[in-house]
Parts: C-alpha cells; sequence; structure tokens
C-alpha cells in the first residue's frame, strides 16, 4: 500500500480582487496527487484587528466581520475567491475550484426547543478532500487565486488561504489509507 | 482477541494564538489505531481558530498547519461513524503527538477551552 502524506501551503490575501500566483513544493518522494482542499482563516478586513477581547466569550455575526449592506439578499456570502492548479507536467488545469469560507452554524447562539448549540452548518456530513488523479514527476505545482469576497464586499479583507495537497509517496514507512481514498475503492467495488 | 478501543486526550488551550504540544501514551494492550476526531467544549473556536499536527509512532499523520474543521462531524453523522478513517496503524512505541495551534480568526473571540482528540483502534483483550 502506498503511503498519503499531507502538504500544507498557506498564502495571505490582504487586497480586494487580488490575484495571486504561487507554487506549491512537493516532497521528492511524490508521485501522484490523489486530493485537494483548502480553507479560509479570515483574520478581520482592512488587515487590522476589528474585535476587541471580551470577558466573555461571543460568536460574532459575520454582519459584524463583513458590512450587512452588501450581504447578497438571499444569505451569507461566503465564497472567498477560485483556486487553479497546474501541474508543471501537464498544460491543462488539472484543479479549478471556488474556495469557501465555512461557516459554523447560524443559529448556534438561539436557542431552540432542545437548547442544544451545535451543529455545523457547512459539515451536514464530513468533509472529504476533492480527488483528482495527477502523476507528478515535478516537484512544483502552479498555483493561481483570484479573490472574490473582498471584490465582492468592496474592500480589503485580510485572510489566509491554506490549500491541503494530498500525494501519495513512495516512503518506506507503513502506507495510511485516508477515509476518502476508502470511499474511492468502494464506490469502484460498486 | 482483539477489541474495540476508543479513548479522548484532552488539550487545554488557554492563550490565543499559541501551539500547545501534548505527548499521550496509549495502554499497552492497544495494537492498532484506525480512526481520528477533535471534539471540543466549544466548538465554534475549534473549528474556526484551530489547526493541528498529528503523530502516531513517530509517524506523521496529520501535517502541521492542517485544519481542525477538516476533521469535525456534525451530529447529523451516526455516532459510530464521526471518527475519521485513517487505515489501521500499529501503534508500537504506543506514543501519540498531538500539536494544536490556536490562530486568530476574526469571526470568534477568544476565551479558553478544551479541545480533545478522540482515537479508535483495537485493543487485545483475553475475555
Amino acid at each position: 500500500m502506498s503511503r498519503v502524506r499531507i502538504l500544507v501551503t498557506e498564502t495571505s490575501i490582504t487586497k480586494a480582487g487580488q490575484v495571486k500566483h504561487f507554487q506549491i513544493k512537493l516532497s521528492k518522494h511524490a508521485y501522484k496527487i490523489v486530493g485537494i482542499e483548502t480553507d479560509v482563516f479570515l483574520k478581520s478586513k482592512s488587515g487590522k484587528e476589528i474585535i476587541a477581547p471580551l470577558a466573555t466569550a461571543e460568536i460574532k455575526p459575520t454582519e459584524m466581520v463583513v458590512p450587512a449592506r452588501e450581504l447578497r439578499k438571499e444569505g451569507y456570502y461566503n465564497v472567498a475567491g477560485k483556486l487553479s492548479l497546474q501541474s508543471m507536467e501537464r498544460e491543462n488545469i488539472f484543479f479549478s475550484d471556488w474556495v469557501r469560507a465555512s461557516v459554523f452554524y447560524e443559529g448556534f447562539l438561539k436557542s431552540n426547543s432542545f437548547q442544544i448549540h451545535t451543529g455545523l452548518k457547512d459539515i451536514r456530513g464530513k468533509t472529504a478532500p476533492k480527488k483528482v488523479d495527477v502523476p507528478v514527476e515535478s516537484t512544483v505545482i502552479n498555483a493561481l487565486y483570484r479573490d472574490n469576497i473582498g471584490k465582492h464586499l468592496k474592500q480589503d479583507i485580510t485572510y489566509t488561504l491554506k490549500v491541503f495537497v494530498w500525494m501519495e509517496t513512495n516512503e518506506p514507512q507503513n502506507g495510511v489509507a485516508f477515509e476518502f481514498l476508502n470511499n474511492e475503492k468502494e464506490a469502484t467495488e460498486k | 482477541m482483539l477489541k474495540y478501543y476508543s479513548k479522548q486526550f484532552d488539550v487545554q488551550i488557554t492563550e490565543a494564538g499559541k501551539t500547545v504540544k501534548k505527548t499521550f501514551e496509549v495502554d499497552k494492550s492497544v495494537k492498532t489505531i484506525y480512526g481520528v476526531c477533535i471534539l471540543s467544549n466549544r466548538d465554534d473556536l475549534a473549528y474556526y481558530r484551530g489547526s493541528f499536527r498529528l503523530e502516531i509512532n513517530k509517524d506523521e499523520i496529520y501535517a502541521d498547519g492542517y485544519s481542525t474543521k477538516k476533521i469535525m462531524s456534525s451530529e447529523n453523522v451516526e455516532p459510530n461513524k464521526r471518527c475519521f478513517y485513517i487505515g489501521k496503524i500499529v501503534v508500537g512505541n504506543g506514543l501519540i503527538t498531538f500539536e494544536y495551534t490556536d490562530s486568530e480568526d476574526g469571526r470568534t473571540v477568544f476565551a479558553p477551552y478544551v479541545v480533545s482528540l478522540s482515537v479508535d483502534g483495537e485493543r487485545e483483550s483475553e475475555i
């Protein structure tokens, strides 16, 4: 069994509509990319800390972080931007997807009949990386990210974009089979 | 005879923006670990602010900076399926290293909280 490793790459976005090119360096043992996942750590708007520490813990409603006037009528705007990845060996872009700033259950502070304040809005089940199957020979992937949330809100939003690359490696250690790989096998068996 | 094993290891997060590293030792009877998930008494803080690194038997399973939210399950998931399967990993020296990093996120305000690493595995039992 091949070993699967996760590579974490971070980059900062500070300007509205920012287009950022960056490179993801893979391990020298990597021979295939099997999954891509993304995440956003929203720091603040305009690069300043906007929330003063309070004595009691509290979840700030989204509207306090981003102006309410700019929100879409149908609800919370959580598309941070679009990420495209290109392997050095291939001309085509092998991954292109919207990056979403996941939101915790919005009704967290509202009591319900059972007083259970939990639930992850964006995790209705479990998260899993998006499967790709890209053999790699060189150790670099080109990445292009376009900010969307700042452009939409017409202001600078500072955040850290994280890209998780799941790759198969030919290292001598025991293999690790993550859940999404297992699901893939089950799906093919069916 | 191998039986089901499950245990939670707690890490106290008392300061914002800090990394807490802890090494736990599992019982000698534990042979393999095949599932992990993260729980917290403040799900929202762990969800927005957390990232971690996990090492079992000196073998890195999740790289440093991997988001906590990616291995949290909602209550919509069946209780016996909330852990994330990582294949059967031989425990070996029985050491689990968990490094949790709290980082600022504009949507939350820090308050001390506890993050629990829950592991599922197999233990040897004579009964």
